[in-house]
């Protein structure tokens, strides 16, 4: 078995290979050619966020707009009418909206031995939606739901850096390491977020990480519950199915806690992903070793409940430093 | 809590007698103070009504503190983000130098909430045109 080292970077590696196929289409209402514009087809990264598209979705359907003069960035993108929010990661978005089943590690096996192919991966309940078809939309942007962007990716970046420095400050008690970053580093930290590029990134996040003088106290982390409209901020366990609570209401919960490193009872012991769970939402998990009425999910799969919460967060943490986890009710 | 940003209103006699169409609404600022569990100090949201287009900076910040704001950051201490309760995009206060600053401003003996939380009005409200009414801070003294 390899050092810890490794496989955390072999781990990471692949989530940052992690993409999922995307067909976005014009709103019939913003196109010439009402429904008959060709879509748009990419295979996206699961940590990127689909802002960095909007300059080529826009070249692209330009052909097609009825008012080709509105500016790229104005442009708003949907599921199945609910705008996505620009800071969610697209792998984020997918996990919490797309009704996927999540991947289960232990019966992945069983899926692969009975999979078909045609655009469609078979999992332990059913037919997971890819590709991920997605609307664009140039006019009616949604003021109140969606933080508008700007011409400069300046929205985009501020929403990024505040994300990273509550990141920073979460695990060490102070966000002076993130804030006392050189221009350079810093630009070349967010350099390495919009292109993908997980070499450059880990050469400046590896200061954020391990910061001179400083013990890390908290593993960043929060967690996504899909809500339906009618529920108090209390937690409790939505009544429709999962598939379309998100979806159907588009209000997602988020709910955060400082989540130390070590669990200091009933005897000292790593902090796992499922300790963490129960300790902030019992009623949801109310075992700290199975998840009995729902699942964690990170990056498609079903998170192990057992996983080393500090462990995990190395390897399948988010750009942005935190561990973004949809909580998908079992049926 | 609510309080109304500056409207841009003559002194006009005439002005005051308006037809039901024309009547404008005034812009409005809804605070909205929420503990963050990151951070650990209250956090200031900040909702703008009634005010389509319009530039927060120039509602809010008075004249004074204006430069200082915008100075910090990519686009001064206040940002866009999701509010934490309603999910809706709202600015804040960036509460990253907060705890810091409270810290610093408290000194060595522990207040109550009351007393922290009147510090706190005064480091972070008063950049964005939150401040305890004269009346309250007054009454608040006398009860100590």
């Amino acid at each position: 078995m390899p050092p810890p080292t490794e496989r955390i970077a072999s781990l990471q590696s692949k989530i940052w290979s992690g993409s999922l196929p995307l067909e976005i289409r014009l709103a019939a209402s913003d196109s010439r050619t009402y429904t008959d514009s060709d879509p748009y087809l990419i295979q996206y990264p699961r940590l990127s966020y689909l802002a960095f598209l909007l300059p080529r979705l826009h070249a692209f359907f330009v052909p097609w707009l009825i008012t080709p003069d509105v500016p790229a960035h104005e442009a708003w993108l949907s599921f199945e009418d609910v705008p996505l929010k620009w800071h969610y990661p697209a792998g984020l978005l997918y996990d919490l909206y797309s009704g996927a089943e999540p991947v289960n590690l232990d019966r992945r096996v069983e899926k692969e031995e009975a999979s078909a192919s045609h655009g469609t991966v078979e999992t332990a309940g059913g037919l997971a939606p890819i590709p991920w078809r997605l609307t664009i939309h140039y006019t009616d942007f949604p003021d109140g739901q969606l933080i508008p962007l700007d011409v400069e990716d300046k929205t985009m970046r501020d929403t990024f850096t505040n994300a990273m420095k509550e990141a920073d400050f979460v695990r060490n008690g102070t966000a002076r390491t993130a804030m006392s970053l050189s221009k350079r580093d810093s630009d070349s930290l967010w350099q390495a977020v919009l292109s993908h590029d997980r070499a450059r990134f880990n050469d400046i996040n590896t200061k954020l990480l391990s910061p001179p003088g400083l013990e890390l106290r908290h593993v960043p982390i929060k967690i996504y519950l899909p809500t339906s409209a009618s529920q108090t901020t209390s937690e409790t366990i939505p009544e429709e199915s999962r598939t379309t609570a998100a979806a159907a209401t588009g209000h997602i919960r988020v709910v955060q806690a400082l989540i130390p490193l070590q669990l200091s009872s009933p005897r000292p012991q790593p902090q796992t992903l499922g300790t963490a769970l129960n300790s902030t939402l019992p009623a949801i998990f109310p075992s700290r070793r199975n998840p009995l009425l729902a699942q964690p999910v990170l990056h498609g799969a079903a998170a192990p409940m057992t996983a080393n919460l500090a462990e995990l967060s190395r390897a399948a943490a988010y750009t942005d430093g935190f561990l973004h986890v949809a909580v998908v009710m079992l049926r | 809590m609510e309080s109304t940003g500056i409207a841009e209103e003559d002194d006009d006699e005439e002005a005051l007698v308006r037809s039901p169409r024309k009547k404008e609404q005034r812009p409005v600022v809804v605070y909205d103070i929420v503990y963050s569990p990151s951070y650990r100090v209250p956090v200031l949201y900040l909702i703008l009504k009634h005010a389509p287009g319009a530039n927060i900076y120039e509602l809010l910040v008075p004249i004074s503190s204006q430069p200082q704001m915008q100075h910090t950051g990519l686009s001064g201490a206040l940002s866009l983000t999701d509010h934490p309760v309603t999910g809706l995009p709202v600015y804040f206060v960036h509460p990253c130098r907060t705890a810091e600053a409270m810290a610093a401003v408290r000194g060595v003996s522990s207040e109550g909430p009351v007393e922290y939380l009147m510090l706190w009005f005064g480091l972070v409200g008063s950049s964005v045109g939150l401040a305890v009414p004269v009346a309250l801070a007054e009454a608040l003294q006398n009860e100590r």
